[in-house]
């Protein structure tokens, strides 16, 4: 009986284990995507940054169900996004005033963008076409972007067929290039 | 086929410029402060284990609760074949106490002729009874004579003895047969009217 104990009470300390481990794998691979989904919906780091957190320790308290890697992810995506949404909007505010000037500080920050003016500018201009999206496009877009997902990882993602996010990405990039070059059209003039 | 071109490479363009938009790292502290807080949070399969484990709990105590229930109730239904009632009224019937023979008649409602302590059982039953079946009554007097028979037999002041001991008669001794004398019967002719045959009268 003492033995049956012990074996139970090990098979527990090792299925926890075993979860921790997979936990950790997933936290490794898919910690810049749930930050980058949520940048790319509050455009702050900071914010990103717990808003990431808060949705990895969601998907942390009900990891037995989302243990399948695909799952994880998809389920990291949409949690990730939904929790932005909705500190986008219980902090207008903060929107306001980031939109500006914390763009210029991450893009120095990232060095991703070059210190000059245009690309400033430029960036500035694609975050504003991109919030003129309807969320629907905007979600594909964004993914689609991000670590290069192809259509079918993008589908996967937000558990659409491929057929229904390939038109969404045709649509998305006509309307951004749409509006990027009337915003062109106008600054030049 | 030059505007197809153009269009493909602004796609292209719009690609690397979304990509370098949205290419942002996260500080490197990033994911040491995720590990952080999920330590602090509770553990996923203790925490689903034990969930599961208290509304296990919760369903089963329900489901023992409401059985109890029901078979309490079942039970206060069908007393009236239990045996606590027909102790009472046999109690009743053979009791060694002296019957009242100017008394009450019996009927299964009636408290009985002793001053025997009433159960609440018994009380449930009655009242269940009256509920659930017509009520019998039994005459009064059959009632007496039946206990003064059956105590006057206990207290010996009543014999059966010849009762039992009576036997029905085997052969039955008849009066002899007398004839029976029927005078002859004698009829008169009717006297004849005054008046002539066919005449109107």
């Amino acid at each position: 009986m003492h033995d049956r104990v012990v074996q139970l009470a090990g098979s527990f300390v090792t299925t926890d284990r075993t979860v921790e481990q997979e936990f950790e794998a997933r936290l490794a691979e898919s910690s810049t995507l749930a930050f980058r989904v949520a940048y790319s919906v509050l455009r702050h780091r900071q914010d990103a940054e717990d808003v990431a957190q808060e949705a990895f320790v969601k998907a942390y308290r009900c990891f037995s169900q989302l243990r399948n890697r695909e799952r994880f992810r998809a389920w990291l995506v949409r949690m990730t996004w939904r929790l932005a949404l909705d500190r986008r909007r219980g902090d207008r505010r903060r929107e306001a005033r980031d939109s500006e000037s914390a763009i210029a500080r991450d893009a120095r920050a990232a060095g991703s963008l070059t210190e000059d003016l245009v690309e400033r500018e430029r960036a500035a201009h694609l975050w504003t076409a991109i919030d003129a999206l309807p969320e629907k496009l905007r979600v594909a877009i964004v993914l689609a972007s991000i670590e290069g997902h192809d259509v079918s990882e993008v589908a996967r993602l937000l558990a659409l067929p491929e057929g229904t996010v390939k038109s969404r990405l045709f649509v998305a990039r006509q309307r951004l290039k749409e509006h990027l070059q009337w915003m062109r059209t106008a600054e030049t003039k | 086929m030059d505007a197809d071109r153009r269009d493909e490479m602004t796609d292209a363009s719009l690609d690397r410029e979304l990509q370098t938009l949205l290419g942002v790292e996260p500080s490197p502290e990033f994911v040491a402060r995720v590990r952080v807080r999920i330590a602090d949070a509770s553990p996923p399969a203790a925490s689903w284990f034990g969930a599961w484990r208290i509304a296990a709990s919760i369903v089963a105590v329900a489901a023992v609760a409401t059985v109890a229930f029901v078979f309490t109730r079942d039970g206060g239904r069908n007393a009236p074949s239990t045996p606590s009632v027909l102790d009472s009224r046999t109690f009743a019937l053979f009791s060694s106490q002296t019957p009242d023979l100017n008394g009450r008649g019996l009927s299964v409602s009636a408290e009985p002729a002793s001053p025997v302590p009433r159960t609440h059982t018994a009380a449930q039953h009655e009242s269940a009874t009256s509920r659930a079946e017509p009520e019998i009554l039994v005459d009064r007097r059959e009632t007496a004579a039946l206990r003064a028979l059956i105590f006057g037999t206990r207290e010996g002041r009543i014999d059966l003895a010849p009762v039992l001991a009576a036997t029905t008669p085997s052969v039955m001794e008849l009066p002899p047969v007398v004839d029976i004398e029927i005078p002859a019967i004698t009829i008169d002719p009717i006297a004849p009217g005054t008046g002539g045959e066919g005449v109107r009268q």
